[in-house]
């Protein structure tokens, strides 16, 4: 197998994300996918999901999400952003 | 692609967005990566020579911007540095990719 036709080619088309994340269908998504260890505490301006087994933290406020990997764990970053998406209406 | 008043149009996203009162949900990552000891102005020649298509900017208080990716130095002993690097979930490809080479291929990052 020509390891070069695995790498994706040429601008990928991102979607167009919009509105607000609900914090609880998102922690439902989570453990469907096996992520279960989570704290979510209430901050100023959102709430902010704890990873305690991963040493990650999801920041979600209105019209934005932030996540971060304290560990620098890209597979478990690339599976949140891929639920998160999933999340989120799109076009 | 939109259809309005019986046309195709080729329209921005983010002005359908507004057309349709929709707000954009903003999705950052910040991913924190250990590099042997090095200083920004070296990173950032090295990073220019990476990415010659980007434009690569070192900040006045040594971080480093390409685009919505940021670069910035966490803690650093004499060992190693912390460095955190953000991106946009828009700049995804370039945003990982970069935290992949600093983690994983910082060596070959060095020799450019």
């Amino acid at each position: 197998v020509d390891e070069g036709q695995d790498k994706l080619e040429g601008p990928i088309l991102k979607k167009q994300i919009y509105d607000n994340l609900s914090v609880e269908d998102f922690v439902q998504n989570l453990a469907q996918h096996g992520i279960t260890d989570i704290k979510v505490e209430d901050s100023p301006s959102g709430c902010i999901v704890h990873l305690q087994a991963d040493d990650a933290l999801i920041q979600i406020e209105e019209g934005s999400t932030h996540i971060f990997s304290v560990a620098g764990n890209e597979p478990l970053r690339r599976k949140l952003r891929d639920i998160l998406v999933t999340c989120l209406p799109k076009f | 692609l939109v259809i309005s008043e019986d046309k195709l149009k080729i329209e921005d996203p983010s002005k359908i967005l507004n057309d349709l009162d929709l707000k954009e949900h903003e999705i950052r990552f910040t991913s924190t990566v250990t590099v042997p000891p090095v200083t920004m102005e070296i990173l950032h020649s090295k990073l220019e020579k990476l990415l010659p298509d980007h434009s690569v900017m070192l900040s006045p208080d040594g971080s480093i911007l390409i685009g919505s990716v940021l670069l910035k130095c966490s803690a650093e002993d004499e060992e190693d540095i912390k460095m955190l690097v953000s991106w946009s979930y828009q700049e995804e490809e370039l945003g990982s990719t970069l935290f992949h080479t600093l983690k994983n291929d910082f060596d070959y990052l060095m020799q450019l």
